[in-house]
């Protein structure tokens, strides 16, 4: 596929649910197709039950040797959160107004919910807002989907799932399934059951809009 | 592509690796024999791949005890003519200082290269500190990459350098090099024959006529690094803006270049070389510019020279950085930030996006506290801890550590008094002890960080016999950098099986006469061990040993343990979760329940409910 422009992804979710491991499947993909690449991540303990995102830029043949590993805000073209409120933290800085927004709709509580002390919002509530900032979303409970092939693991790749139908991205179905095969071995056949199941999900909703 | 390819011979092979992978690479393609260092966010990966690949490199790869031991082993190796290195996190390079110090004034025998990895922003380190000043201070030839790729080129070349010039080399990263990933092409692996050969006594005396020589050699240094491919000049003609990008700086002032459109504008200088600083080209570069835009992590160490090289060259272009105060010194630069500060520059160049304005706040995104996992040892200890220092009368301090628990010191937990740099809670309850403070005194600190630092304050503590109680939170790894393993593991970093240090032999030999190991599991035994050593006369130590969760969690997976909370006994008190603060524990509406995908079975919160309301049942998978 020709590419125009650098492609920026956002993958969000918190501390323990796989972001990054989308991330470096989206990446791997990217290099099986010939693309330049890079990510920017941040990871250690601060992050253990945080927001963690990482942010993934797909271009074509390097330009330029030097580029910045982090998406420049309200430029990101596709949000994947793992969390409807992490979609809407990451999304209020950085979606651009064109962009594309997956998420998963099973929300996870910060401490202070549980604790009493705050209030989760109706998770209608968040969708309404992040519609608010871009194209289009796409959301569905991504956590049931990979409970139905055995695992609540592959939550992430379920939302992965749904990012590889989205066209303007670039990547080919057989590109992701091959880096899921080399990126997270152990599981790929787990992984790569729910990849298809959320696509398929995707195209049924897309056939029945038509 | 398979990542155990990065331990080949497979010139041309182009992946997609982590900074700190392309600096593993870089280490195996420099040939280098031994390897030592201490993990430590955001640099525990590069040492991490080498243990992994030694097998096949045939490297000695070891994790030390600490970032001293480990810079020492180093350069031991280095010393009998064998390429070594070294990598640490900006704070263990504190902990280096001592050794380093002195190797810069007697030299090495084979390259010796070390990284640090500096942490703009704080993302995981208790401060900002820029390590640049310590090369300089080490006086010692310091590069900084701003790409993976350039990252692997220039550990080979520095250990060239490092034998050309018999000197230890540093190489400073900053997370966003070290934590991105992007495409590296492969090169070859030098192979040379490296048997350990005595060559002369290296030691730091006479030391007056060696720093004088550090000095001297300065001049010649200048020559031999200004050749090298790391700093970059791209002038246009009669453009009046030079813009400095210092190390991965350089990425962000490209990119918001490009945003504004100003290419053809401004000069760009990219800098490699941190220390010393490329004089000729910078002058060379300055005496051109009417502005010059400084784009550094950290402190403005590059900007302040830069100033007084336009004092030398008469020269006073406006400069800009982060002395003016045209950007802030906290914090990591971010593209928007390098807009903001070349829009102002570059007059009538705006930015459409930075413009646009768009609210950040929005009362629907809640903070998201970081916890300790379900099912983590620390969190019945801390519960305990608590627990037993409320029986008393007065406050009891706690002193906390470096660690997983470090999180202690946050909301919510709000457990700790203090919390420094690591193994420093035990040094600072000898304090608190030594002010005569009667109320009760506790540290917390981990295995991994006990043997790092804790066990010479431990010693101190019963040298002076200061009155206070060391709680080892005991999970025999080194959980937070990712489960490296540490003396009390029983495995090296390659994984061979090793005598496993036993840390209750340790404590009581370091003098202690009260030790208590408990399960950390079972909170009630935790509570009277800490009670019971705080009402001994003198240090007291409680080992409180548990596995780690995560560790637990993937050896564990044939039956899984849950448990629930039985609605008809819950009468809602709440203990539990604002407690344990387990986040496994949720709250819809006034209910209380366990989420079975995130309990992890431990059962702490069953021991410590009121109201006998949480049971336990067994699923198997």
């Amino acid at each position: 596929m020709e590419r125009e422009k650098t492609i920026n992804i956002i993958v969000a979710g918190i501390g323990g649910q796989g972001n990054i491991l989308i991330s470096q499947i989206i990446s791997e993909a990217a290099l099986r197709q010939g693309f330049d690449v890079v990510v920017g991540e941040i990871f250690g303990v601060s992050q253990r039950g945080g927001p963690v995102s990482s942010h993934i830029r797909i271009g074509k043949e390097r330009e330029t040797r030097w580029r910045a590993c982090v998406s420049t805000k309200h430029q990101a073209d596709i949000i994947c959160s793992l969390e409807p409120m992490e979609a809407l933290r990451v999304a209020i800085p950085y979606i651009g107004q064109d962009g594309i927004i997956v998420t998963n709709t099973h929300i996870s509580r910060p401490i202070s919910v549980n604790l009493g002390k705050a209030t989760y919002p109706e998770v209608s509530e968040i969708l309404t807002e992040i519609k608010q900032l871009c194209k289009q979303v796409i959301a569905f409970d991504a956590t049931e989907l990979s409970l139905k092939a055995g695992s609540s693991l592959s939550t992430n790749i379920a939302c992965l799932g749904a990012l590889s139908c989205i066209d303007s991205v670039g990547l080919e179905s057989e590109a992701y399934e091959s880096a899921i095969r080399i990126v997270s071995s152990k599981f790929a056949e787990t992984n790569l059951k729910v990849f298809q199941l959320s696509r398929e999900r995707v195209l049924r909703e897309n056939e029945r809009r038509s | 592509m398979d990542k155990n390819i990065l331990g080949a011979d497979a010139v041309g092979v182009k992946m997609i690796l982590l900074g700190n992978e392309a600096i593993a690479r870089g280490v195996i393609e420099a040939g280098a024999s031994v390897v030592a260092a201490y993990p430590g966010t955001p640099s525990s990966e590069i040492v991490e791949t080498l243990a992994r690949l030694a097998k096949e490199t045939k490297q000695y790869v070891e994790w030390s005890t600490n970032e001293k031991v480990a810079f020492e082993c180093a350069v031991g190796a280095s010393f009998l003519g064998v390429r070594s290195f070294s990598a640490m996190k900006s704070v263990g390079l504190n902990v280096a200082m001592d050794p380093l110090m002195v190797v810069n004034l007697c030299g090495v025998e084979g390259g010796f290269v070390f990284v640090v990895a500096d942490d703009p922003n704080c993302w995981s380190t208790q401060n900002e500190q820029d390590s640049r000043m310590l090369a300089a201070a080490a006086e010692i030839p310091c590069l900084e990459p701003a790409s993976a790729q350039e990252a692997k080129e220039m550990v080979s070349y520095a250990y060239d350098l490092s034998e050309r010039l018999g000197r230890a080399v540093m190489i400073r990263t900053v997370t966003r090099l070290n934590h991105s990933r992007s495409i590296v092409e492969l090169g070859p692996i030098y192979v040379k024959q490296q048997s350990p050969k005595y060559h002369r006594l290296r030691a730091g005396f006479p030391a007056l006529p060696k720093h004088q020589r550090l000095h001297e050699e300065a001049a010649k240094l200048q020559d031999v690094m200004g050749e090298c491919p790391f700093n970059e000049l791209d002038m246009r003609t009669g453009a009046r803006i030079g813009i400095v990008g210092i190390g991965n700086a350089v990425n962000f002032a490209v990119e918001a270049i490009s945003h504004l459109g100003i290419e053809k504008e401004a000069n760009l200088l990219k800098i490699g070389v941190i220390n010393p600083l490329p004089v000729k080209l910078l002058k060379e570069f300055l005496r051109d510019q009417d502005v010059v835009v400084v784009f550094e992590e950290i402190e403005p160490y590059v900007e302040n020279q830069i100033r007084s090289l336009c004092y030398d060259l008469m020269h006073k272009p406006r400069i800009v950085g982060k002395l003016s105060e045209n950007i802030e010194i906290a914090g990591e630069l971010t593209v928007e930030k390098a807009v903001r500060v070349l829009s102002q520059i570059s007059k009538g160049k705006s930015d459409r996006a930075s413009e646009e304005s768009r609210s950040e706040e929005n009362k629907l995104v809640l903070t998201r506290d970081t916890v300790l996992c379900a099912g983590c040892p620390h969190m019945g200890t801390f519960y305990a801890t608590r627990r037993a220092s409320s029986k008393t009368k007065g406050k009891v301090l706690i002193s906390g550590d470096i660690g997983c628990y470090g999180i202690g010191v946050y909301p919510p937990y709000n457990l700790f008094d203090s919390h420094i740099c690591m193994g420093s809670s035990i040094g600072v309850a000898c304090g608190y002890a030594a002010t005569g403070y009667k109320d009760g005194i506790i540290c917390i600190i981990g295995d991994s960080t006990f043997y790092h630092s804790g066990m010479s304050a431990l010693i101190n503590a019963v040298f002076n016999n200061h009155n206070i109680t060391v709680v080892i939170l005991d999970n025999s790894i080194i959980g937070m950098t990712g489960h490296q393993p540490d003396p009390g593991t029983g495995v090296t970093a390659t994984g061979q099986p090793t005598k496993r240090i036993e840390l209750e032999e340790v404590v009581k030999s370091c003098g202690v006469d009260f030790v208590e190991c408990v399960d950390a599991f079972h909170v009630k035994d935790v509570i009277k061990a800490v009670e019971m050593a705080m009402k001994h006369k003198g240090p007291s130590v409680v080992i409180s040993r548990g596995e780690c969760a995560i560790i637990r969690r993937k050896r564990k997976k044939d039956t899984k343990v849950n448990y629930k909370i039985n609605i008809e006994k819950c009468d809602g008190c709440g203990v539990c979760v604002g407690l344990l603060y387990c986040p496994a524990i949720l709250k819809e509406k006034s209910e209380y329940r366990i989420d079975k995908l995130i309990c992890a079975g431990c059962g702490i919160c069953s021991q410590i409910c009121p109201k006998k309301a949480i049971e336990m049942e067994v699923v198997t998978n």
